[in-house]
Formats: structure tokens, C-alpha cells, sequence
């Protein structure tokens, strides 16, 4: 069964983008999307994903709130996408304490990428990983 | 989607949303160059540069990143509070956008990326330096470098990770998950645990707040929590929910302890509010009882030893149940009192104790006491320690002269007590007085501690009369006397206490009536001793008390409350249904008219010179009267017996409405709107299924309400109403139907729009709109994909509408109508069957299998000839009523292989269908009854045949299919070349 993913980025196109990449793995499904964290949680709640990849700077509820409201009421794997989040950033260490499974960076160069190249893009391992793929 | 699709898609993206963020940005810098603006606006400016930059990061256009990162930057130090959004910062900005705008036309009609103009990255450089209070730093060119995979391992659970206790947010939203679970688990602690629903709430609540608290890393409280999973697993009955209670009291001191500890608050108040609110009721019931009991106790003149120890130990059994409650709501005062009274009556049960009246007194105090705590559970209010100590002090003394080693003046009841340790005739028992036993006990503590009955035979003797008074008034004291006639001879029998032992009366007695025929004695000292030294006339033998007492009766009527399971309840009334299905088969046997026609032909045939024949007629038709009547009978009483059971299976209708309130909350909340619930009629009671069956088609309609009944508050304050909308779910019961009504007070349906989509959508002409009432155009938002939203949205959902929630009122055998009033809001009305178990059917024959069809959709039953049905477009018809309808084979539709072919000049039955929109014939191959059906649950692989919706047994023990119109309907439709018909 593929590993269900969802999508949560106040950005359609954005969404539109990690979205084609997460489904360019055939073991991966996107399963919905969210425009921000409030209804990323109420999906995370009826959807119940394998992982959830979220942005931070989002209107509504940010990132991190969703973050800790999702780890309270799932078991859903966080993967935080964001650019707020580079290494070493207050951000990025506080996703990590939260329990974020990961924290990465929002793609980048999407035009040139091609199909192949997405498939072995972070956001691909990151999610395969969460979900304990190889 | 091919890559270059998702380029192009990404592309118009791209430029839809910079431009979307560029339209946020502007007016707002524009305002921030003259004004400050609210930290909303700022933490907006951010967000938007930001999604600029990762817009831009995404399709590669470092200048354009470079230059949204830079202003992020700057307006992060306005977030923090750092630096403000003045004049400079805002027309700096501006200037930010501008070279965005510009960038942003180069990628899109190039496709390419430019670099920003000369100088403006190192001024917002230098700005954002200068305002964070350090030097610039050599920017980096790409702003934000992807993180390398990290070595170290991540944690890769929640319970590996450290504890995330002290997070604030943590810690609220972790409240807001107990507070949302809270009345599902709190319902356990009352006998609502009982109910599978109820279960099943709780359950999933306790593994949500499960996860939650494993997160949180609070382990004592998960371990309340494990020990509530595990009580939840059990039968559920009193006791189980007498530890859940325990158990949701140490859930409660823990979360006190966090609280403390965090110096935050959880949801201990919300806890506490809602136990209270679940006690509340519980400590009712338990005054209710005390009450009860209490009324029993003073219920009668007769009463005996093992009625009154059985009401004690009910009483105590009460008390023992409020002690606990009050100890876990820490009510001292309360439990102290509550102790205190289980004790007395846990002692006067064990006959340790007598009843003395004024303990009756006191409990009847301490009831009223109680109903004031369980009023104050609200506000957590205590007992007052003085009122308490006053009622205590009062039992004490109580105490002293109710025991046994002081029994003082009690009155005949508990006195009579006294005597039974004592070997006494019941029938002088009986005839004792209050005084007389006053005086017995007087006597007996005065040391004249010997009781013995006399019975004498006085008459005619008057020297010995008079020795024998003499003697009883000098050496003993009489308590009371009584004459009984044995061998035609008067005695008297006296019951007397004396300082006596037996050989000094006996002594005594050989002294005054030497041959001992006239005077005999019987100690009653010992209640062992069975061998009467004095025969008991009239009757004899020592009956048990309680044979001759109402005492038996008033335990009876004690527990007029059973728990049963409710799977019983549901085996029962499948039973019951059976019976109704046997009752309807005799009825159809007997009174169809077949064996009366019979008859009469064998009267007719019948040798009338042959008495035998007349006789044997006679006979049979005699029975035929007797079997009719008792059908009659039988029906009628199966009739009861069925209500009565369907009586058993309703629940409160609250325990549906209850479930609204949180979604209500969740949608207002996400919608914006301010809404308030009501709810009336909560007691209205309703069959059980129905709650499951009628959840999510009101559901969809308490979503509807919200999301398009009710207005902004703003737009409401401007009509003039109160900013915060009501929702209302009221229920009243009409008889054997249950109406619910869903009203809100919002601005109404637009019904002039409905009218013209109706229109629109081809579902009424013009013309016939035009005349068309409010009422009959509100109804068309019953039909399919029928919606007035104007924009598809999260809660409503999409399309699946009004015409889903009507087809599965339909199906529970209800009604749906909706009225609204512009401006004043709408209201939707189900009218629904008590039970969906029993419906009324026509049962027909078809492919040799027994089927039944809902009367519902029934139009009528048809008869035609062979010959009057024609192919119409390739589809047999027939005209009926001028009209044509379409006729299908039920063996057909249903996918049924056909048992023999068709007789080509026979008459074919028709069962014409109707859903509101279309008619269809149905032709069967035979037409059976019309009859009740008690629906049974149907099996998977049944549910799964088309066209059949649930299934029962008949009679004859067979299966019967129920029919499911809709479904037919559907059918009928895919069905080749029918659409053109039907349509």
C-alpha cells in the first residue's frame, strides 16, 4: 500500500509542485492538501496520513501550531517544509524539539529539475524515510 | 500531469500569486509610510515576502529571491519588535516590490532570470545591519541554502522525543483535547456506560488523550488513562463505573498536580465541571433513592425485621455509592455525613442496631442535604461544617439509644424488635401495643428479665382466680392478655416478665393450681426452645414474620429500574418481529377467505341425511370461528407486546443532539461566525438505530445551517440581529413519530434564486415556476446535485447535498420538508418513524423468491393483460392512464436469472413505483400481501445485491429481500434503452 502523504502550503503552486514530486514516487500518494494549518489539522484528523509535509509561514494557523497540534492528535509523521527553517535555525530546532521527523527546504529550481531528478529530491527520501521506506 | 504541463501550470501560478502577494504588500507599505499599522498587517507583510521568496526560490529566480529574502529580513526585525515600520523601512520596501514587479515581467515573458537593480540589495542590507544593531555580514548570494541531511539520528517517534510538558501551546492545546474528549470519557462514571455508543466514544477518547499524554510525557496520568482503557474493555455495569469514577478522580488530581506544577491551566476546571455535570445526575438518582427507601420505611403498620434490615442495607448500599462521589469530588463535608449514615444503616442491617425512628428523621435531613450538593456540584460547594457536625452529633446521640445494649423508648416497630430475640407466640406479639412493649423493656431493665407466657383457665373458679391475679401483680408484670377458646373451654394467655427464673414460677403456678390442668407455663426466655410447655391454641405453629406482613411486598417494588443489554433488547424485538411477521401469516391463512369458500362447497356437497357430515361441519366451522377470534386476539396482543418492546429500545434523543454542539463549534469557529445551539425536546425518546441512521443526515444539515444559514456577525449586526446566530435542534414526539425540527435564524434561503436555477437546470418551465408557492420552490433544493452554495467550501462539502440527506430520510421511512423566511432564516423538519425496524411492505413473488417492497414507494398495483403491453422504443410499456409507463421485470433488475418464460397470454402483475419524480412499473410474478416486516440487520454480501436495501424473516422461518426503491429506481435507469422513457 503506498504511503499516503499529505500536502499542507498556503501556496497552491507550491502545493501543485511538491505534490507532483511526492507522487513522482510510485510508493507514494498524496492524498490531500491543506491551505493552511487549521485545515491541515481537521485533514490530518480525517485522512489520518502516513506523513504530513508542512510549511511554517502559513495565515490562520501557522506551522507550528499545526506541528504541535498534529503530533498531540496523530500519529502522523511531520515533515516541515520551509524555507523559514534552514539548518541550525530557532525555527528548525524547535520543529526538531516539537517532534517534527524532519525539517527540509522547500524545492528549489523546480524548471530544472526533470522527472528523474525528482524522484531522488529531499522532499522524496524525506518522505520515504519517515514512512520507513528505503 | 507531463513536465511540461506542470511547468506550465506551474508558470501561470507563478505569476498568479506574486501578483496576488504584491497586491497584499503594496496599500499596506503604502499605509505604513504615514502611519504605524497593526502587528496583523506586519506579520502579514512578512508572510507574504516570504512566499514571494520560496515562489521564486521554486522556479529559480535567485534575483527575485534575493531581493524578497532581504526584505523579509528587515520586516523580521519589525515582527520581533526591534525596529519599527517607519517611513524609511516602508518606502525601502516599496522600492523592494518595484524591483520585484520588474523581475517578475523579465520571468515571465523570458522565462529567465534577472539580477535586481544595482545597489538595492547592499541598502537593505546596510538598513537591516544598521536596525538589528550590528554591522552587516558579507551577504551570502543564495539566501537559503538547503540543509544538508543531518548525521545524528533523528528521534523517530513522539515517545522517543523529549517530553514537550512545559510548551505553552503544548500545554492549551493539549487542554482543548482534554476538554473535547471530556464528555465522552466523564459519561463513563454514569450509567450511560452501559450504552455501546457511549463506549465507543470513550474509547476513542481515551486513545486520543492516550497519544496526547504519551507526548506530553505526563505518565501518571497515563496511567489513569491505561486503567480506564482497561475498565472500558470489561462488562460494563455498576461496578466498573465505580472505579472509572475512582480513576477519572486521580485523572483529575493529576492534572491539579500539572497545573501546579506548570504554574498553567490544563482543563482541571473543565474537568472538574464536567464530572460535576455527570455527578449531578448520579447524586439525584441517589437521593431519589434515599428517598425512596426512606418512603418504604415509613410506608406501613405492617413491617417486618427482614423488610426493614433489607431497606437498611439499600440505604447503605446508596450512601456508600455518595460517599465515594463526594470523597472524588472532594466534598468533605459531604462524604464525612455520607460515612456516617452508610454506617448506621450498614449496622442496623447486621442487627447490630435498631431502627430507631429518629435515624428515619435524620436520613430524611441528610436527603435534603444532599439534593442541596448535588444543585451547588456547579460551583464545587461544600456542606457547611457546622450544619454537618450539628446532623452528626444528632446521629450519635441517635446511636446511643438505638443500640442494642441501650434500647430506650422506641415505638412499636423497632421495638417489636426487642421481642425477637425473645420466643414469644406471634399472635401475642401482634396484639402488642407501643405502651406494652415500653412497658416489657421497663420492666426487663428494672430486672424483671424473664418473659413466659400463662395460659389460664379461670372460669368458674374464683379462689383461684383471684390467688393467680394476686400472684401475677405481686411477682410479675403483665404485659398484655388475650382470650382463646381451646375444646370449647375459655383461656386467657398473658405474656409477663418476671425476676422469676422458670422453677420458681412453675413453683409458683403448682401453688395455686396444684394439678396443673388450669394454669400453664412457658418461659420465653430461650428462642431455641421449640417444645411448648403450653400448647398455643387456635392455630398453632410459629409462622415466619414476614409471611403475615407487607414486608415481602415492599421489597418488591424495590428496584423498578432493570439494566438489560442491549442486545437482548434487539434479540427480543427480533423475536417480537417474528411474531408480528407469524401473527400477519395466520391472519392472511385464516381470514383470506379460502377455507370459508371450502367450507361452503363441502356444506353444499355435504349428505345433509348424514347427521355424522352436519356435525363434523359444524365442528370446523365452529374451530374456523374460534381460530378467526383468537387471530384477532393474538394480532392485537403481538400489536402490544411490539410497542412495548420498541418502547424498550428508545433512547433519549440528547444523546444524538449532544454530538452537534463541538462540530457546530468547529465550523463557526473556521467559518468565522459567531453561533450559539440550542437544543429542546432533548428527552423526546427515539429508537436507538435511528440515532446512528439519522447522525449524518443532520449532520449535513447543522453544517448547512452555519456555513450558509447564518451571516458574518458584522452583516448580522447590520440587519439589525444579534451578532451571535442560533442554531436550533428541537425534537417533539407526535405519537409513534418523532419530529425534528433544524431552524437557524439566519438570512434565509434565497428562494427567487432557487426559482431561477430550478428553471435553469430544467426541472420547471417558466411559466409554471411563476406560480409556483415558496414552499414548493425551497423543495427543489431537495434535488440531485442541487446546491445554492456559491462556492464549494471546506465544511459543506461538494454537490453531495440536500438531495443525499433526503434520500436517507426517505429511506428511514421519514419525511423532509424546509420552510424559510428571508431575512428571519430557515427551518427543516423531519418527520420520522419511532423505530426503523418495522416498515410496512407489500410482499410479491419473483424469480420463485419471496419479496417485499416498501410501502412507500408503492403508487399502486396494476393488473394487465398479456397483450396490453407494447414495446415502446424497444422498452416494454403500457398505458396507463393515458400515460406511458415503462415496465421491468423484477427478476430483472435485480439480476435474478428468470425461473421459467414468460406465459404470453396470461395476466401479468404490475406494481407501479414512485419516487416524487418518475413512475415505473414492476412486474412480478406473483402479488402476495400487504404486511409488517421487522427489518433485520442485513448480511454484507445481501447489502451488496443491488436493489435490495435490507432483509427479514418470514413465517415460514424463509428470507425474505427487502426491496430498496431508490435503488430500483437507479437501476431502472441504467437499464438499456430506458433512459429515453423514463427521462
Amino acid at each position: 500500500m503506498a504511503v499516503t502523504v499529505l500536502v499542507v502550503d498556503d501556496s497552491f503552486m507550491m502545493r501543485t509542485l511538491v505534490a507532483n514530486i511526492v507522487k513522482s514516487d510510485p510508493d507514494l500518494s498524496v492524498v490531500g492538501d491543506a491551505e493552511n494549518g487549521k485545515i491541515g489539522c481537521a485533514k490530518v484528523a480525517s485522512l489520518t496520513p502516513d506523513v504530513v509535509l508542512l510549511d511554517i509561514e502559513m495565515p490562520e494557523m501557522d506551522g507550528l501550531e499545526a506541528l504541535k497540534r498534529i503530533k498531540l492528535s496523530s500519529k502522523s509523521k511531520v515533515i516541515i517544509l520551509s524555507s523559514v527553517a534552514q539548518v541550525g535555525s530557532p525555527q528548525a530546532m524547535e520543529a526538531r524539539r516539537l517532534g517534527a521527523f524532519d525539517v527540509i527546504a522547500k524545492p528549489s529550481g523546480a524548471m530544472s529539475l526533470d522527472i528523474k531528478e525528482k524522484r531522488g529530491s529531499e522532499i522524496v527520501k524525506a518522505v520515504r524515510k519517515a514512512a520507513g521506506l528505503p | 500531469m507531463s513536465d511540461e504541463d506542470l511547468a506550465e501550470t506551474l508558470w501561470r501560478e507563478f505569476a498568479v500569486e506574486t501578483e496576488e502577494h504584491f497586491e497584499i504588500i503594496e496599500p499596506l507599505l503604502v499605509a505604513a509610510e504615514t502611519q504605524a499599522i497593526a502587528t496583523g498587517d506586519i506579520a502579514q507583510l512578512f508572510r507574504s515576502f516570504h512566499s514571494v521568496k520560496g515562489l521564486s526560490r521554486a522556479m529559480d529566480m535567485r534575483g527575485m529571491e534575493e531581493v524578497a529574502h532581504n526584505a523579509e529580513n528587515l520586516l523580521g526585525l519589525v515582527r520581533d519588535g526591534t525596529t519599527p515600520l517607519d517611513g524609511e523601512a516602508a518606502a525601502l520596501l516599496l522600492e523592494a516590490v518595484d524591483a520585484l514587479k520588474g523581475l517578475r515581467e523579465t520571468a515571465l515573458t523570458e522565462r529567465s532570470n534577472a539580477s535586481p537593480p544595482d545597489g538595492l540589495i547592499g541598502r537593505l542590507e546596510q538598513v537591516h545591519a544598521a536596525r538589528a544593531g550590528h554591522p552587516a555580514s558579507p551577504a551570502p548570494t543564495t539566501p537559503a541554502p538547503a540543509p544538508p541531511p543531518s548525521p545524528e539520528p533523528r528521534p523517530q517517534s513522539a515517545t522517543e522525543a523529549p517530553a514537550l510538558g512545559p510548551d505553552p501551546d503544548m500545554l492549551r492545546f493539549y487542554g482543548e483535547m482534554i476538554e473535547q474528549h471530556l464528555p465522552a470519557i466523564t459519561s463513563m462514571a454514569t450509567v450511560k456506560i452501559t450504552e455501546a455508543s457511549a463506549r465507543d466514544a470513550a474509547r476513542e477518547g481515551i486513545e486520543a488523550l492516550l497519544h496526547a499524554t504519551g507526548v506530553m510525557g505526563f505518565e501518571g496520568l497515563a496511567e489513569s488513562l491505561e486503567i480506564l482503557r482497561t475498565l472500558l474493555g470489561g462488562e460494563p455495569n455498576d461496578d466498573v463505573r465505580f472505579r472509572v469514577t475512582d480513576a477519572l478522580g486521580h485523572i483529575r488530581s493529576e492534572i491539579e498536580l500539572i497545573e501546579r506544577e506548570l504554574h498553567a491551566e490544563i482543563a482541571g476546571p473543565a474537568l472538574a465541571d464536567r464530572l460535576s455535570e455527570a455527578l449531578q445526575a448520579e447524586v439525584h438518582a441517589i437521593v431519589d433513592g434515599i428517598m425512596d427507601v426512606l418512603s418504604r420505611f415509613a410506608g406501613g403498620e405492617a413491617r417486618s425485621a427482614e423488610s426493614d434490615e433489607g431497606l437498611a442495607a439499600e440505604l447503605a448500599g446508596l450512601t456508600r455509592t455518595a460517599c465515594t462521589f463526594f470523597l472524588f469530588l472532594k466534598l468533605q463535608q459531604a462524604s464525612r455525613l455520607m460515612l456516617m449514615v452508610e454506617d448506621i444503616f450498614t449496622r442496623v442491617a447486621g442487627h447490630e442496631m435498631y431502627l430507631y425512628p429518629e435515624l428515619l428523621v435524620l436520613t430524611r435531613e441528610v436527603a435534603a442535604l444532599l439534593t442541596e450538593v448535588a444543585d451547588g456540584l456547579g460551583h464545587w460547594s461544600d456542606l457547611d461544617e457546622s450544619t454537618v457536625g450539628q446532623i452528626l452529633d444528632r446521629f450519635r446521640q441517635a446511636l446511643l439509644v438505638g443500640s442494642k445494649e441501650g434500647a430506650g423508648a422506641d415505638p412499636v416497630s423497632a421495638l417489636k424488635r426487642v421481642l425477637n430475640d425473645y420466643d414469644i407466640g406471634v399472635e401475642l406479639v401482634e396484639i402488642l401495643s407501643a405502651e406494652n412493649i415500653q412497658d416489657m423493656i421497663a420492666a426487663v431493665r428494672g430486672g424483671r428479665s424473664n418473659i413466659y407466657e400463662i395460659m389460664a383457665h379461670l372460669e368458674g373458679d374464683e379462689q383461684m382466680t383471684l390467688a393467680f391475679v394476686e400472684w401475677v401483680s405481686h411477682d410479675a408484670t403483665a404485659i398484655t392478655n388475650r382470650t382463646v377458646i381451646v375444646d370449647g373451654k375459655t383461656w386467657f394467655e398473658f405474656l409477663i416478665v418476671s425476676h422469676l427464673d422458670t422453677a420458681q414460677i412453675e413453683a409458683r403456678v403448682a401453688a395455686i393450681n396444684p394439678d396443673g390442668q388450669n394454669i400453664r407455663v412457658r418461659s420465653c426466655a430461650a428462642k431455641a426452645a421449640a417444645a411448648s410447655a403450653i400448647s398455643t391454641p387456635a392455630g398453632g405453629g410459629r409462622k415466619p414474620p414476614e409471611g403475615k406482613t407487607a414486608g415481602g411486598g415492599a421489597q418488591a417494588k424495590g428496584s423498578n429500574v432493570l439494566r438489560v443489554r442491549g442486545e437482548t433488547v434487539d434479540q427480543l424485538m427480533a423475536q417480537v418481529g417474528e411474531m408480528v411477521t407469524i401473527g400477519n401469516m395466520l391472519k392472511a391463512t385464516v381470514s383470506g377467505g379460502e377455507i370459508e369458500g371450502a367450507l361452503a362447497r363441502l356444506r353444499a356437497m355435504a349428505c345433509h341425511d348424514n347427521p355424522q357430515d352436519v356435525r363434523a361441519l359444524t365442528v370446523i366451522e365452529g374451530a374456523l370461528r374460534a381460530i378467526l377470534s383468537a387471530s384477532d386476539n393474538f394480532g392485537g396482543a403481538v400489536e402490544r407486546l411490539q410497542d412495548a418492546t420498541l418502547e424498550l429500545r428508545v433512547v433519549p434523543i440528547d444523546t444524538l443532539f449532544s454530538r452537534f454542539s463541538r462540530v457546530m463549534r468547529d465550523i463557526a469557529q473556521a467559518k468565522g461566525k459567531q453561533v450559539r445551539l440550542e437544543t429542546e425536546g432533548a428527552e423526546v425518546r427515539i429508537d436507538k438505530g435511528m440515532v446512528d441512521l439519522l447522525l449524518d443526515p443532520l449532520m449535513h444539515m447543522v453544517r448547512n445551517a452555519v456555513d450558509h444559514g447564518v451571516e458574518m456577525p458584522d452583516e448580522r449586526e447590520k440587519a439589525g440581529k444579534s451578532p451571535v446566530a442560533r442554531v436550533r435542534l428541537s425534537a417533539v414526539s407526535r405519537g409513534n413519530r418523532v419530529e425534528i425540527e433544524v431552524s437557524d435564524d439566519g438570512k434565509g434561503l434565497d428562494v427567487e434564486r432557487i426559482r431561477a436555477k430550478a428553471i435553469d437546470r430544467g426541472l420547471v418551465g417558466a411559466a409554471e415556476a411563476a406560480r409556483l408557492s415558496t414552499r414548493q420552490v425551497t423543495g427543489f433544493i431537495f434535488a440531485p446535485g442541487f446546491s445554492t452554495a456559491e462556492q464549494v467550501t471546506e465544511t459543506s462539502g461538494r454537490g453531495v447535498g440536500m438531495d443525499v440527506v433526503r434520500t436517507n430520510i426517505l429511506r428511514l421511512g421519514g419525511t423532509i420538508e424546509v420552510d424559510t423566511r428571508p431575512g428571519e432564516g430557515s427551518t427543516i423538519t423531519l418527520q420520522l418513524p419511532l423505530s426503523a425496524a418495522i416498515q410496512r411492505v407489500l410482499m410479491v413473488e419473483a424469480a420463485g423468491k419471496m419479496l417485499a417492497i416498501p410501502e412507500r414507494f408503492l403508487a399502486e398495483v396494476h393488473d394487465a393483460a398479456a397483450n396490453d403491453i407494447q414495446l415502446v422504443r424497444g422498452r416494454p410499456a403500457i398505458v396507463l392512464r393515458d400515460e406511458f409507463l415503462p415496465i421491468f421485470h423484477l427478476t430483472d433488475l435485480l439480476g435474478f436469472r428468470r425461473a421459467g418464460g414468460d406465459d404470453p397470454v396470461g395476466r401479468r402483475s404490475i406494481v407501479v413505483l414512485a419516487n416524487g419524480r418518475h413512475r415505473i412499473g414492476v412486474e412480478v410474478d406473483r402479488l402476495h400481501r400487504r404486511q409488517e416486516l421487522f427489518v433485520k440487520e442485513i448480511h454484507p454480501s445481501l447489502a451488496a445485491i443491488p436493489g435490495v436495501g435490507g432483509a427479514s424473516i418470514a413465517g415460514d422461518g424463509k428470507v425474505v429481500l427487502i426491496v430498496d426503491g431508490d435503488d430500483l429506481f437507479r437501476l431502472a435507469q441504467s437499464s438499456p434503452a430506458a433512459t429515453a422513457i423514463i427521462h
